[in-house]
């Protein structure tokens, strides 16, 4: 009976020692760690409000009337929401871009999203989310995209090392979407000189085939450049492509340059050109310009420099270029090739 | 055994102190609660008595008064001097950890490798470095206590289990 009640003040005693322990350990451990240097492994904040603010203009930066978004959001990897919205209040663009409240200027589109935090790795605590958008509206192109922000994020670093903030996005993530309509590609003094509405009409027609069909992946229409030009005394229809690839000048030089240039931008659009703009009395060809990028491969500081490749093809050429009753050397042949401004030869073999 | 009232007091003012540290201060950061995922509690954040609550509590209040309840409710037999002494005993801690922040012992720092403890030594050493010191954190530290008492001595008369 002593025994047991010795046993039990000694638990007793054991007890109090321990409460004491936790209860001195409480108010040690309740100081907040950033300031000790310790790791932290748990979100310091539940969630984050990400805002997403998405204007429409088009190419001279006016509000595109009756634009609709289609737009899906993700908290983190998760799909959050979807939904539409119109366009409706075009006046004015500028307009107090940062308030946020919803009736007050329907200019923007905006999406308020509430981030929980992502966990998975113990030396981050991430609030990512991600708005996805497609763009429409009636005598535009559609253009999709999307708008991603990491506000709030950080990094835990490794054990006794300081926080340092991981984020890079602002809280507000604005973004101006451009739409562009197939006569933004016409330069002005084409649109006011030429006065056949047909050849416009068939211009516009290729446009759209090779923006909608994607015949061309690394080179882009530039805008305003489609124009009438004079060569030789000859009258071209003018285009002007921008070519993204970046070519390795150890391994290229410029004339192998122009080959691939002429195998991955130019054939591909002699098909559609010469089903849609096939006019040799308003025409005696085709004048491609090509802008083409080389650097050094070897120096990572090396900036690319443009090389303008201007092919002047005859329409007659690629006709019987497109009917297999010539090969591409012998177009090529046919045609005068400027490399910056000076007449080259090309041999594709 | 235990006098369980007292136990469970004190046991639920302890859970209310996290909750203080969950919902106003950054439980990420808090070296005690850190490491653990707190972020079921913030939906406590929607009831407004709890908001509301948490405007006039303190850690320190609370500190004391949880742990003043939990160690009388381990005492064999509850008698009022068993309890001031527990009160008196809690409110000294809270008061010296309290004037910790105002000294600042620098001699700790020479222990940091102390075999076993050197770590919470550092602790307390931080602590007592860059915490800050409160008059009001002293007066919530007795008033903790003073209310635990007032406790004690309602919760007296149960038998103990």
């Amino acid at each position: 009976m002593i025994k047991k009640e010795l046993l039990l003040t000694m638990a007793r005693c054991a007890a109090i020692v321990c409460l004491i322990a936790v209860g001195v350990f409480a108010i040690i451990g309740s100081a907040e760690t950033n300031r000790y240097s310790r790791p932290s492994y748990t979100p310091s904040k539940y969630s984050e409000v990400h805002n997403y603010e998405v204007s429409v203009v088009d190419i001279d930066n006016n509000p595109v009337k009756g634009a609709t978004i289609e737009y899906k959001v993700f908290d983190n990897k998760t799909f959050h929401a979807s939904g539409k919205y119109t366009f409706q209040n075009t006046s004015s663009i500028n307009r107090a871009p940062y308030k946020l409240s919803p009736d007050s200027n329907e200019t923007y589109f905006r999406y308020e999203l509430k981030v929980s935090p992502d966990t998975t790795y113990s030396s981050w605590i991430d609030f990512k989310s991600k708005l996805e958008y497609v763009m429409l509206a009636d005598g535009y192109y559609e253009t999709s995209g999307a708008l991603t922000s990491d506000y709030g994020s950080y990094f835990t670093g490794s054990a006794y090392t300081s926080e340092s903030p991981k984020s890079t996005s602002e809280r507000i993530v604005q973004k101006k979407v451009r739409l562009y309509k197939p006569i933004d590609y016409f330069s002005n003094e084409f649109l006011n000189i030429e006065k056949d509405a047909k050849l416009k009409s068939k211009v516009i027609a290729f446009v759209d085939v090779i923006k909608v069909q994607g015949y061309l992946s690394d080179a882009y229409l530039e805008f305003h450049s489609i124009n009438s030009s004079e060569f030789k005394n000859n009258k071209y229809l003018k285009f002007r492509f921008d070519n993204s690839i970046t070519y390795n000048s150890l391994k290229l030089n410029k004339y192998d340059i122009a080959k691939h240039i002429f195998d991955d931008v130019i054939r591909k659009i002699l098909n559609p050109l010469n089903d849609y703009i096939s006019d040799p009395k308003r025409f005696y060809g085709y004048d491609l310009t090509v802008i083409g990028h080389t650097k050094s491969f070897a120096d990572k500081y090396a900036s690319a420099k443009a090389i303008e490749y201007r092919f002047y093809i005859p329409e007659g050429a690629v006709k019987s270029y497109k009917n297999k009753d010539i090969s591409g050397q012998q177009l090529i042949d046919k045609s005068i090739i400027l490399m910056d401004d000076e007449r080259i030869d090309l041999k594709l073999q | 055994m235990i006098n369980l009232k007292q136990f469970t007091i004190g046991l639920l003012t302890l859970l209310l102190g996290v909750i203080y540290y969950v919902l106003v201060r950054n439980p990420g950061k808090v070296y005690a609660i850190q490491g653990i995922n707190w972020l079921w509690l913030a939906n406590l954040n929607n009831f407004h008595a709890i908001n509301v609550a948490m405007r006039f509590l303190s850690p320190a209040f609370l500190h004391s008064c949880s742990f003043s309840l939990l160690t009388a409710s381990i005492l064999s037999e509850g008698g009022d001097r068993k309890y001031i002494a527990v009160c008196l005993f809690w409110a000294a801690i809270g008061s010296l950890f309290e004037f910790g922040q105002y000294l600042k012992p620098d001699i700790l720092a020479k222990y940091f490798d102390l075999l076993g403890v050197g770590w919470l030594i550092e602790l307390t050493y931080h602590y007592f470095k860059h915490g800050t010191f409160d008059i009001f954190d002293i007066v919530n530290t007795i008033l903790g206590c003073l209310i635990a008492y007032k406790i004690m001595l309602f919760t007296k008369e149960q038998e103990a289990i």
